[in-house]
């Protein structure tokens, strides 16, 4: 065990950002079930690295978030650590939790598969998430609905180009 | 009439410098070990007055560029320059002493008879001498019976024969009696014209007479040409290009001082210039420095005011926990089954996935995130105050160096440009000066070779009186050849007996050979070799004593080249035995030392002879050793003194140098 803990891997700490996501791209704004398995990871990540997330906007084309010069400005910021999106263990822990705990709620949809949504205790729990950083993460999330209407397939790809700049520019 | 030669100096001009050998009237003695150099000082001189060659010793092959003899024909002053590696080079003859040289333009003149005369307006050499010294320049009959023989032409190096005798002939029994007929038929001829015994010497002088008056009067005619030519063009006279050639120098020294004085005072402008650079240097070495640390000191902030922001950051996530945990509440542990597919849904698994932690340490963490991001905080402010001083400093710096560029350049600008400038100006000035002084310098010789016409008008008038003299002598009385011999007959009994020679009986000239005898007995047919240098170095002597008396056609001139050989007493027994009769030469006790000094003594009173009657000769002695007892009087008559161990500080030989090679 390390000497401090890391305020990251707080269990309560991503469940919160889980049920903020979920919150606000659960749905998309005609209220179409977006979030798979695959978009909630992607977004979660997202929105735990605020550099990562400009960058994967700007490739996008849907313009850049506004980030805070603290996140910009950090040691974090210049570091990458990639393994959180190859591995969805952490991730589906935590969503078999908020459904243990009938925070969110799993929806089947013909064709495409399980969706995830807040349900009514889900949403009046996240609302009551109101620190400086969930409010931060609001925002993040706010800038990712542009993306919403992109396929998944064209996130992956936009993100592995991310990771690539960040390789190459690491590479210097 | 008297002929002379006197050799003033002797000069080998060498690459790196000039070896001389400075000769006196009267008795020069050259002493020293055998290779030294003494023979080539003899040898030079012979070579110098005309010699067919002259052996290159190593020395002087390795040293020497060429030669010159600084002499006095009669009573003009000469320098005879001659190329020493190719005896075929041209003469060149100076009306000056060495040392003015340069002065003067030179006359070239051909070293032997092989070329004909005139092809490249130069004569012979020979006959320049015979010239110089007022010697009658004739034909010799080749057979002097007949009538009709043919004539040979005399030439000056027939005469030197009675002037030098090298090392090789002296007491040798062919001595002035070669075994070649012609030779010897010669010889004789070349002696009945020292006497002026000649058949046809009146006839021959009168000839001398019309032809030198002749040339005289085309000197004259040539002289006042040139007088004329040199009024009307206005030429600087001689005294006032004297005067501007002195003046020149003075200034070209006063300007070589100036240049000297500005190179000084350059080098005192450089410490300045190495004081500044070295300045310049320490600078920006600090300024280095400066921006090396500060450039740590910047990463420094970059790091701490990041590390600070993930505090923050931190601090953030720790509060939103906190929030989490009172929105969301304890989690149950309950294990709920999958609908579907019957498999559990463990919650258990998320608490061993993350961190649970109680409010109580998330608030303790902030607490610590807190005073950690304040240390951070501090630690980059009071960095960035350093990093500000320092730029202060880096300023200050960059100012002075400026000011020590700005200092550096006004140095080079202010003071080396115009140094530059003045430098150059003297330089072109003194370019200048050397060059009128070359334009003068051989506007001199234009003057000196002007004068050199008056002097040889002169010199001829002097001839012509001379030879008018001497005609007027031979007229009333011809000199016959028995009185000459007998005459030289006593002159060598003189000798003979001042050297104490064991019985000086039966003392007389061979009418036929014209060469001595001693108790009846030809020279050549003497055993003792010993006795055959004695009696060589008499009848040399004869002739010299002889010139005082008599009008003789003999220059005055003598060279002997081992005055001691066969005497016994030269260390260095090169000489082969056979030569001399070793069983005769102790007979006649030749090895007596008194008997070397008694020769040297007989030379010496001979030279004072000359002394008396205000007349010029010149005895150039050469010899291994003059034994110790003698040496001490001797001592004022010795001009030159090598030792090859360079013993007392002596010089190793002429070329006393050569060992440095």
């Amino acid at each position: 065990m390390l000497p401090f803990i890391s305020p990251d891997d707080n269990f309560h700490l991503n469940l919160g950002i889980v049920l903020i996501v979920t919150q606000t791209l659960g749905e998309s704004s005609r209220g179409a079930l977006k979030l798979n398995n695959e978009r909630l990871h992607i977004y979660t990540y997202l929105v735990k690295n605020p550099v990562k997330l400009n960058l994967f906007l700007n490739v996008l084309g849907k313009g850049s978030a506004l980030i805070s010069p603290k996140d910009a400005y950090s040691v974090t910021s210049i570091s990458s650590n990639v393994d959180p999106l190859f591995d969805r263990r952490n991730l589906k822990a935590l969503i078999t939790t908020l459904v243990g705990e009938s925070l969110i709620s799993v929806i089947y949809k013909k064709k495409d598969g399980f969706f995830y949504k807040l349900s009514d205790s889900g949403l009046e729990k996240a609302n009551q998430l109101n620190t400086e950083y969930f409010y931060e993460v609001r925002l993040l999330c706010d800038t990712l609905k542009s993306t919403l209407s992109s396929s998944t397939s064209s996130l992956n790809k936009a993100l592995n180009q991310v990771m690539q700049k960040e390789i190459i520019s690491d590479g210097k | 009439m008297e002929s002379s030669i006197l050799v003033n100096q002797l000069i080998v001009v060498g690459r790196r410098k000039n070896y001389t050998v400075n000769f006196n009237p009267g008795v020069n003695i050259i002493y020293g070990d055998s290779n030294t150099g003494k023979s080539t000082i003899v040898n030079l001189i012979d070579y110098l007055l005309g010699a067919k060659n002259f052996n290159l010793y190593p020395e002087i092959d390795a040293a020497a560029r060429y030669a010159a003899l600084d002499v006095t024909l009669n009573e003009d002053r000469y320098t005879i320059k001659r190329d020493l590696f190719n005896p075929n080079a041209l003469i060149e003859v100076y009306t000056c002493p060495f040392d003015k040289v340069e002065q003067y333009s030179c006359r070239k003149y051909l070293p032997n008879f092989q070329k004909p005369s005139g092809s490249d307006d130069s004569g012979y050499f020979s006959d320049f001498l015979l010239d110089a010294l007022n010697l009658p320049n004739i034909k010799l009959k080749e057979s002097p019976s007949k009538d009709d023989s043919k004539l040979a032409r005399l030439s000056f190096r027939d005469l030197f024969k009675y002037c030098y005798v090298d090392q090789d002939n002296l007491g040798d029994k062919r001595f002035f009696n070669p075994e070649n007929w012609a030779v010897a038929t010669k010889n004789k001829e070349v002696f009945k014209y020292i006497f002026n015994a000649l058949d046809s010497h009146i006839s021959e002088i009168q000839n001398q007479i019309s032809e030198k008056t002749k040339q005289k009067n085309k000197l004259v005619d040539t002289y006042s040409t040139v007088s004329d030519f040199l009024r009307e063009s206005e030429f600087a006279s001689m005294v006032s290009l004297d005067a501007e050639i002195e003046n020149i120098d003075s200034d070209i020294e006063n300007l070589n001082m100036q240049i000297l004085e500005l190179n000084q005072r350059q080098i005192a402008d450089t410490e300045v210039y190495n004081t500044i650079r070295s300045e310049l240097n320490k600078i920006s070495l600090e300024k280095r420095a400066l921006t090396l640390l500060m450039r740590e000191q910047e990463t420094k902030i970059e790091r701490f005011t990041r590390l600070k922001n993930d505090y923050l950051n931190d601090i953030n996530k720790f509060m939103a926990t906190l929030s989490a945990m009172n929105g969301i509440g304890e989690v149950n542990q309950q294990i709920e089954i999958c609908p579907v597919c019957d498999n559990t849904l463990n919650v258990e698994i998320a608490r061993e996935r993350f961190d649970v932690a109680n409010e109580e340490k998330i608030s303790h963490e902030i607490n610590a995130l807190k005073r950690r991001a304040r240390e951070t905080e501090s630690i980059a402010h009071e960095t960035k105050r350093l990093w500000e001083l320092n730029k202060v400093k880096l300023a200050e710096l960059e100012l002075a160096e400026t000011n020590a560029i700005h200092l550096q350049e006004m140095n080079t600008k202010e003071l080396s440009s115009p140094y530059l400038a003045e430098r150059d100006m003297y330089v072109s000035k003194l370019g200048e000066l050397q060059q009128k002084r070359k334009d003068i310098v051989s506007k001199l010789k234009v003057r000196n070779q002007h004068s050199t016409l008056n002097k040889s008008i002169n010199s001829l008038e002097t001839k012509i009186t001379q030879l008018q003299e001497q005609l007027a002598e031979l007229s009333k009385n011809t000199p016959s050849l028995s009185n000459v011999l007998s005459d030289l007959a006593d002159n060598l009994r003189d000798y003979l007996i001042a050297v104490k020679i064991k019985s000086p009986t039966g003392i007389k000239f061979n009418e036929q050979t014209f060469l001595p005898q001693v108790r009846d007995i030809d020279y050549a047919r003497i055993t003792s070799g010993g006795l055959r240098t004695i009696v060589g170095v008499g009848y040399l002597c004869s002739l010299m004593q002889e010139a005082l008396n008599r009008t003789m056609n003999f220059p005055s001139f003598l060279m002997i080249d081992t005055v001691g050989k066969y005497l016994g007493k030269t260390k260095d027994q090169k000489y082969a035995p056979d030569s001399t009769d070793t069983a005769a030469d102790s007979m006649e006790a030749v090895s007596d030392p008194n008997k070397y000094q008694n020769m040297f003594e007989y030379i010496i009173k001979l030279s004072e002879m000359y002394e008396n009657q205000n007349k010029t000769c010149q005895f150039i002695l050469v010899d291994n050793d003059v034994p110790d007892h003698i040496v001490d009087k001797l001592s004022g008559f010795i001009i030159a003194h090598f030792s090859s161990e360079r013993v007392n500080g002596l010089p190793v030989g002429f070329i006393d140098d050569a060992d440095l090679m």
